[in-house]
C-alpha cells in the first residue's frame, strides 16, 4: 500500500488566514439574522418558563376555591316530610278513615261498617 | 469531541452566536475538503460551504443526533455540492480564461507559485473519482483516521483504504509525468 501521504497543503484553505478569517466571518455575518431569531424566540419561551410556576399555583388556588364554592352552591336543600295531614282534612273525611290513612292499611270490614254508620250508639 | 460537538448545538440551537462560531471553526476545513472533492473548484468549495453551514442552522433541529453533527453537516455540503455542480454544467461550457481569468492576475510571487501548485494539483485530481478525492483530502489534508474516511463515505475501512491507495498513486503517477515533461 502507498502509506505516503502526498503534500497537499496547497490545497489547504487556512494556508491564507486572512481569507480563512473571512470566509469564517461571511458564515458567521449570514447566520446572525437565523440566530437572532432563535434567541428571539427562547427568550419567549424563557419568559413563559419564568411565570410558568406562579401562574400555575395561583391557578391551582383559584381551582380549589372555585371547587369549594361550586360544591356549596349545588348542596341540596334538605328535605323536609310532607305532612299528611291535609289531604283527610281537605277532603273533609272522617276520623275512621284518616285514621287507615295515616296508618297506611286497607280498611277492615268493621272500619266500613264504623265510617257509614257512625260510631254506634 | 462528539460531546463539545452536542453541547455546541444545543447552544447553537438557542441562538447563542459564538457557540455557532464554534462549531464553523472545527468543522470548516473538513466541509471545504469535501465541496472541494466535489467541485475541484477552491473558490466554489467555499460558497458550498456558507451555503452548507446556513442550512445546517436552519435545520438544526433536523440533527437527531447532535454528537454526530459533523457527519450530518458533511452529507449536506455534498449534497449542496452536487447541486451546485449539475447546475454548473452551462458555466463549464465556457473558455477556461473566461472562468478563471481575473484571480490570476493579482497574484505575486510565492502567491502565483502557490496558486499554479493549488492548480497542478486540482487538474491532477480530476483523474480520480469522487470517493478517491474525499478519501484523499479528508486523509491527507484534514488528517483524518482511516476508520473515519470509512464512515463518511459509508463504506468499510478496506475500501477507503483503497480509495486513498489508488488516489495518491494516481495523482504521484500525474504530477510525475508533469515534472518529467518540464525536465
Amino acid at each position: 500500500m502507498d502509506e505516503h501521504p502526498i503534500d497537499l497543503s496547497p490545497l489547504d484553505p487556512a494556508a491564507d488566514p486572512d481569507r480563512w478569517e473571512r470566509l469564517v466571518e461571511a458564515i458567521t455575518k449570514a447566520a446572525a439574522p437565523e440566530l437572532a431569531r432563535r434567541a428571539a424566540s427562547r427568550s419567549v419561551i424563557a419568559v413563559i418558563g419564568h411565570w410558568l410556576r406562579p401562574a400555575l399555583a395561583a391557578g391551582i388556588v383559584l381551582a380549589v376555591a372555585a371547587g369549594a364554592a361550586l360544591s356549596l352552591v349545588q348542596q341540596k336543600p334538605e328535605v323536609r316530610p310532607v305532612p299528611m295531614a291535609g289531604l283527610e282534612e281537605a277532603l273533609e273525611l272522617g276520623e275512621p278513615v284518616s285514621l287507615w290513612l295515616s296508618e297506611n292499611r286497607a280498611p277492615t270490614k268493621s272500619d266500613l261498617l264504623l265510617a257509614l254508620e257512625g260510631e254506634a250508639p | 469531541m462528539r460531546d463539545a460537538d452536542a453541547r455546541l448545538v444545543e447552544r447553537a440551537r438557542a441562538g447563542e452566536a459564538s457557540a455557532f462560531e464554534e462549531l464553523v471553526r472545527r468543522h470548516l476545513r473538513a466541509a471545504y475538503a469535501v465541496a472541494l472533492a466535489v467541485l475541484r473548484e477552491p473558490a466554489d468549495a467555499e460558497d458550498v460551504c456558507q451555503d452548507a453551514f446556513l442550512t445546517a442552522l436552519e435545520r438544526l433541529e433536523e440533527c437527531r443526533r447532535p454528537d454526530r453533527f459533523a457527519a450530518w453537516l458533511l452529507q449536506i455540503v455534498r449534497n449542496r455540492a452536487l447541486n451546485l455542480r449539475r447546475a454548473q454544467t452551462v458555466r463549464w461550457a465556457l473558455p477556461l480564461e473566461d472562468v478563471v481569468g481575473v484571480a490570476g492576475r493579482h497574484d505575486t510571487g510565492h502567491q502565483a507559485e502557490r496558486s499554479e501548485l493549488r492548480a497542478r494539483l486540482l487538474a491532477a485530481m480530476e483523474d480520480l473519482s469522487e470517493p478517491q478525492r474525499e478519501a484523499l483530502l479528508l486523509h491527507d489534508l484534514e488528517g483524518w483516521r482511516h476508520r473515519e474516511v470509512a464512515a463518511h463515505l459509508g463504506v468499510p475501512e478496506s475500501t477507503a483504504r483503497a480509495y486513498l491507495f489508488q488516489a495518491r498513486r494516481r495523482l504521484r503517477a500525474r504530477l510525475g509525468a508533469e515534472l518529467m515533461e518540464e525536465g
